[in-house]
């Protein structure tokens, strides 16, 4: 801390900045040297003092004639990895959103130009116009380019770049190219977490039509696809957030569409099969799921998620859309549920839900502090839960706050919405912005609560001082009382009413206390998911559910004990409520030993029975402890195994020490199961 | 109201049988089989794990609960050590508290044709106890399979049989069991021709004693009229258990070479046999 203010006082903020943003170059870039990424790196930085969003069309404009891009690859990806476009200071990016590309695709620019003729507000239709032009005068650059390429894919590129921008595609090659133009453009500007929503609905058309006219076959449109596949996952590290792999582009499979039909068809079986044959972290699949979801679907899944490449995640999307709309959605738009690059819902191309911009709550945190700072004797559990939620109420209060954000006049041409009221994205033109909250390591503070009840007030086998110095020591000397926290009775992910109940009563008074807050004016949503299971936990002391100090908090809805096997978490998981505001991302993660592999039959039996019972989301693992162990000892023998981190897949020697660890241990407790 | 001794109860099984199925595993067996990996069930006794490695007093420190645990001198019984040191083996249910934790799964029993096995010990030694649970699982068209040696009383399995489906028929025919005798053959032969109708899978588990006596095995099952069986390779699974129960154990893990030999050999006499891997 010191030497950081140290070095803020000696070295001016404008260099420091040009650090910074050389850093982030060069994290994205780790195959260049620093030498090539001063050369190289373009940096667009604001001009202080012009309004954001016209600023936001110079950088656009810059961008897009500054750009370098391949286009000797299969379909051209115009995202320059040195290029960086930087924000004002005190301003927060935009982060996960999914745009409609089923009316990207349909997209003509000039019909767009017509519209923005007929807008009232001259500034608004001059800023669409300027981001129009300069993906014309892209997309012209990369036709240019094409001309002197002397290959035959350049040729029928040629016939894409730039008439795609006008038309709707008439093949399902151009309809892949225009998408993946459009994605890149997003990633450009520098937009994390971009969500490519469900390619299966939206891409099915152009393959149909394709087939049906004998232009390419079943063979060869699995053949495109990879290539997509393959493309969006080429710049894997400049795309990602924290860790390698975090990058959010997930392509949605299945669910049900506008008129209740659900959707399976052809291409949501070609994307599971490829998934399943390429093995890849990222991108990855989320598969909607509800009754009418058939076998065949369910079984390519289940073979997909045995890969263990961690997709698909499912969503029970039934209780999912029952309870966006008792939220406050619309239920006109539920059918387009999407979700915020790992699972927190939203509604694809009319969301500009930011549904993790907030520090998470930590309920443990919570517990820790008001058992170590007040000294206090209570005189029964139920005073010591009441004194405890009222400081959990101020720790949630205080994660949500008001946050400038980002604009993106690019976004806003392809928000119909937008256009419609002539606001820009993030300023009132996308309709919804219900931004959402994240509660991490409940399942701890359950535990810690139920391991207090029964230690201290009903069996009076310790003091609630005693807990407290056995806390402060790291239990150095409590050994018996460590022990006893880990082996002691209820504990979260159990059927037994009592757990159920607290865990409810806690879940409720997160959603109440949650609904009073507000974002930038919009009420919230609140979900028990949250990546910062290990770097928040890092700064939290030993705890009383047998948790020393700086280890990892349980990951999201899953079982810290070897108790509790699968059918117990799913059986727990779906008796949880998660009405009212509770619906920002409910996972049940589970790593299951990969003997399930070999039933595969029935590994579906329990997942669909489960999502009849009503879990909200599941995303597995299929490990064993060994493979892990040995990985982390001889990263050379594995560099293929993936695993699943919180919401995304990712290699696991990719992975830092901490998450490798966490993960094995988790191994560990459930192989016993 | 007669109670069930139950060791324990194993839901989502999906391994053993049709389905996904919940495995209730009921205490008592009257044979001592050396590779038994539920020795618990043996006993209809109530004995007690015992996890010394997590008693206290093992590692040379006291908790302060010690003081009252009948191993320090105290009252307290060894089962109620908060870190759990001693547990019971026999949980006491009532049919009806059963079939409530069974019915939890009855979707998943209906969509994959699974359904209740009852495994053990010999559940045919608490056939009286089972009926009304059996009866309530009938009532809605439960599926229920006995794994059983069939070395149990002849009116046990008249009993059950109305409510069985399926049996799964675990043969002893390792030498070790000595029970070449005619005793043991007729009155299996007996009860497997009560089985006649019923869904059967045919078991033995392999022991490299039984390749020196494979002739006769083939003899026993052609007497019995048996052409499909599955071997199941010995391991040395309850080790630990024996351990916690403070019972003196051997290893009889087997050698896949001669399982596959032995597998091998059956065949060639026209027995479907095969390998099962757990
Ligand atoms: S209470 Fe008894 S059994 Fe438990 S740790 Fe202490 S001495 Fe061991
Ligand atoms: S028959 Fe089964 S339960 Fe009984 S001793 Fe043998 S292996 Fe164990």
């Amino acid at each position: 801390m010191k030497i950081r203010s140290i070095i803020k006082s000696v070295i001016p903020a404008f260099l420091l900045d040009y650090c910074r943003e050389y850093i982030q170059l060069s994290q994205r870039n780790p195959a260049f040297t620093k030498r090539k990424i001063l050369c190289r790196g373009i940096i667009l930085r604001p001009r202080k003092g012009n309004d954001q969003r016209d600023d936001f069309v110079r950088q656009f404009a810059l961008m897009c004639s500054k750009q370098r891009f391949e286009v000797g690859t299969y379909y051209v990806y115009p995202f320059d990895t040195m290029t960086l476009r930087v924000l004002p200071r005190g301003i927060a990016g935009i982060c996960s959103i999914t745009a409609d590309f089923g009316k990207i695709l349909k997209s003509d620019l000039q019909q767009l130009r017509q519209t923005l003729c007929r807008c009232s507000d001259k500034d608004f239709a001059t800023r669409e116009n300027g981001i129009i032009e300069s993906i014309e005068r892209l997309a012209s650059g990369i036709a240019s380019r094409l001309e002197s390429e002397h290959t035959e894919r350049a040729e029928v590129l040629r016939t894409y770049f730039p008439s795609m921008l006008y038309r709707k595609p008439q093949t399902l090659d151009e309809a892949i190219q225009k998408q993946l133009f459009y994605n890149a453009l997003f990633w450009q500007v520098g937009h994390r977490h971009i969500g490519l929503g469900r390619l299966d609905k939206i891409l099915y058309e152009y393959y149909e039509r394709d087939i049906r006219e004998s232009r390419i076959t079943d063979t060869e449109a699995k053949e495109l696809l990879r290539h997509m596949i393959l493309t969006l996952g080429k710049d894997t590290r400049a795309k990602s957030v924290s860790l390698i792999g975090d990058t959010g582009q997930y392509i949605l499979l299945g669910g049900i569409d506008d008129d209740e039909r659900t959707i399976q068809n052809r291409l949501t079986l070609l994307f599971l099969e490829l998934f399943t044959e390429l093995n890849i972290p990222d991108p990855k699949l989320i598969l909607r799921v509800n009754s009418e979801t058939n076998d065949e679907v369910w079984s390519r899944a289940i073979r997909c998620i045995s890969t263990s490449c961690g997709s698909p995640l499912l969503m029970n999307e039934r209780p999912v859309m029952e309870n966006m709309v008792r939220f406050g959605y619309d239920a006109k738009d539920v059918a387009q549920v999407g979700t915020s690059a790992c699972w927190e819902p939203l509604i694809i191309g009319k969301s500009f839900d930011q549904n993790n911009p907030f520090r998470s709550a930590s309920p443990l945190k919570v517990l820790n502090d008001l058992l170590l700072g007040d000294n206090k004797t209570y005189a029964s559990f139920e005073e010591l839960l009441a004194a405890y939620k009222t400081v959990f109420a101020g720790e949630l209060r205080s994660v949500v706050h008001d946050i400038d954000f980002d604009c993106s006049p690019l976004f806003t041409l392809f928000f119909d919405d937008c256009i419609r009221r002539e606001k820009d994205f993030t300023q009132g033109g996308a309709i919804y912005a219900y931004h959402g909250a994240q509660v991490v390591g409940l399942p701890n503070a359950i535990n810690a609560l139920l391991n207090i009840k029964e230690i201290v007030f009903e069996r009076h086998l310790y003091t609630l001082d005693d807990c407290r110095e056995a806390m402060r020591r790291n239990f150095a000397g409590y050994e018996d009382l460590y022990s006893m926290l880990l082996a002691t009775g209820k504990k979260y992910g159990s059927t037994d009413e009592e757990v159920i109940t607290l865990t409810n009563d806690l879940m409720e008074f997160v959603g109440e206390i949650m609904s009073i807050c507000m974002c930038n004016g919009e009420k919230i949503k609140v979900g028990f998911s949250s990546p910062a299971y290990v770097a928040l936990a890092k700064q939290v002391g030993a705890s009383l559910d047998g948790r020393k100090a700086g280890e990892p908090f349980a990951v999201h809805i899953s079982p810290i004990s070897s108790a509790i096997d699968i059918s117990k978490i799913l059986d727990f998981a779906s008796r949880l409520n998660y009405t009212g505001n509770r619906i920002n991302g409910n996972v049940v993660d589970f790593i299951l030993p990969s003997a399930y592999v070999r039933q595969p039959e029935k590994l579906k039996a329990i997942l669909k029975d489960a999502c009849d019972k009503g879990i909200f989301e599941l995303q597995l693992n299929v490990l064993d402890k060994q493979t892990l162990i040995d990985a982390k000892a001889h990263p050379d023998k594995y560099p293929n195994l993936i695993v699943r981190v919180w919401g995304f897949s990712a290699y696991f020697n990719d992975l830092p020490e901490a998450f490798q660890d966490n993960l094995i241990r988790r191994a560990e407790t459930y192989a016993t199961a | 109201m007669q109670l069930l001794k139950v060791t324990s109860i194993q839901r989502g099984c999906v391994y053993d049988g049709r389905g996904v199925r919940t495995t209730v595993f009921l205490k008592g067996c009257s044979l001592h089989c050396p590779w038994c990996c539920n020795p618990e069930t043996i006993s209809t006794d109530n004995e007690i794990f015992i996890d010394e490695s997590k008693c206290l007093k093992n590692q040379r420190m006291q908790g302060r609960f010690c003081r009252s645990c009948e191993r320090c001198g105290g009252e307290m019984p060894i089962t109620a050590c908060p870190l759990g040191v001693g547990e019971n083996t026999v949980k006491y249910h009532t049919p009806e508290e059963l079939y409530e934790i069974l019915i939890k799964d009855i979707g998943l029993f209906a969509q994959t044709g699974g359904g209740v096995t009852f495994s053990g010990g010999e559940p045919l030694l608490q056939a009286e106890e089972l009926i009304p649970l059996l009866q309530k699982l009938k009532q809605e068209n439960i599926d229920v399979v006995f794994e059983t040696t069939l070395v149990a009383p002849t009116d046990a399995l008249i009993r059950v049989l109305p409510y069985a489906d399926g049996f799964i028929v675990d043969f002893k025919l390792q030498p070790q069991m000595k029970l070449y005798d005619t005793i043991y053959l007729r009155r299996i032969k007996a009860h497997y021709a009560l089985l006649n109708g019923k869904r059967i899978t045919n078991r033995l588990v392999f022991v490299n004693e039984l390749a020196a006596h494979r002739e006769q095995v083939v003899s026993v099952l052609r007497e019995l009229g048996i052409e499909r069986i599955e071997l199941l390779l010995c391991h040395d699974l309850g080790a630990k258990k024996y351990e916690k129960l403070g019972l003196a154990h051997t290893d009889c893990s087997a050698d896949k070479k001669l399982i596959i030999q032995f597998n091998n050999y059956l065949k060639s006499k026209n027995i479907k046999a095969s390998l099962l891997t757990i």
